[in-house]
């Protein structure tokens, strides 16, 4: 019985293990396309990520978050990076500011983003 | 005229207290400013719900029909004004900037930059600096943002009692049309919360 038991346990691992290994990402075809300030003083190009790859990977680390959260613990930068990416075969629209927040627009539905481990992906001199 | 119960609760028919423990964070140790805010909830009961699970929040909620709501004692801080405080001199009078300060300051990139500006302008007093959660009342009026750079209009019962609250703080703490902010103006908020709160 232990060993069925044992065995079982092994297989739900793998199973889950090769759903996780299969896993599609959220977002893809994520391309920057413009960049857009309303403090050209203090907010500027090098402040937010200009290439595809690091905008790919502020997705791929930043979590989503409601709006509260964002307002209440997140500041807005008034620059940010904009593009397209793909979500359920939809594209949409995204832009990444400059403190690493985010958004993704799909239609009505708006997502939100926060990154803290993306201070690699932004200017930090 | 109100008055201030030995609780920090304003005592007035016109306000109802609805106090959360949970968005006190300490003594407030004096009341210099008061800030605006617009809250992001569709109704009042979803902000004093969300209050009682603790976190940010203010001091006083105003419905949409104008019914004042206080959610934290005056005695109190709350963690409403953000972690990073914008430089007033910059917007509001620039030639009492320290120039080569800023201008070191604005060449940084912006993440770096505001944390710099934000350490700058707590070593001033107010008023040469936007207030924070140490000196400060914020008060909350129900209303969703709808994009990047706007929120809902306030409504006319809103400003009626933002303006009757406001005035009522004016009296109890000597403080003046020129001490009350909009949210963003003090931190890097999105810009259209409470620009249609109106007050003299």
């Amino acid at each position: 019985m232990e060993v069925r038991a044992g065995a079982l346990a092994l297989l739900t691992g793998a199973v889950l293990l090769a759903s996780c290994a299969t896993r599609e990402p959220a977002f893809s075809n994520i391309y920057v396309a413009e960049f857009h300030t309303d403090a050209p003083a203090s907010c500027r190009a090098s402040d937010v990520p200009r290439s595809h790859g690091k905008a790919q990977e502020f997705f791929s680390r930043a979590k989503e978050v409601d709006y509260k959260t964002l307002h209440d613990h997140y500041e807005q930068a008034p620059c940010y990076a904009e593009g397209t990416l793909t979500r359920q075969g939809r594209s949409c629209d995204w832009r990444i500011r400059a403190g690493a927040t985010g958004s993704v627009q799909c239609a009505e539905q708006k997502l939100y983003f926060a990154c803290d481990t993306c201070d690699d992906l932004f200017d930090s001199k | 005229m109100p008055t201030i119960d030995a609780n920090g609760m304003l005592v007035d028919p016109k306000v109802i207290p609805r106090r959360s423990s949970g968005i006190e964070h300490g003594a407030l140790p004096c009341v210099l400013a008061i800030v605006v805010h617009q809250t992001d909830s569709p109704t009042a009961e979803s902000t004093l719900s969300g209050y009682q699970a603790g976190g940010n929040g203010a001091h006083f909620l105003i419905d949409k029909n104008g019914q004042i709501y206080q959610t934290a004692s005056l005695f109190t801080r709350c963690y409403h004004v953000g972690k990073l405080i914008k430089s007033k001199c910059l917007t509001v009078n620039k030639s009492s900037c320290d120039t080569a300060a800023m201008a070191r300051m604005l060449a940084m990139s912006w993440t770096r930059q505001i944390n710099a500006i934000d350490a700058h302008e707590r070593a001033k007093p107010y008023p040469d600096r936007y207030p924070v959660n140490d000196d400060s009342i914020g008060i909350e009026l129900v209303g969703m943002h709808i994009d990047d750079d706007s929120y809902e209009a306030v409504t006319a019962a809103q400003n009626a009692s933002l303006q009757w609250l406001i005035d009522a703080l004016y009296a109890q703490f000597d403080l003046k049309s020129s001490d009350v902010y909009r949210h963003p103006a003090v931190s890097y908020k999105n810009p259209g919360e409470a620009r249609s709160a109106v007050w003299k």
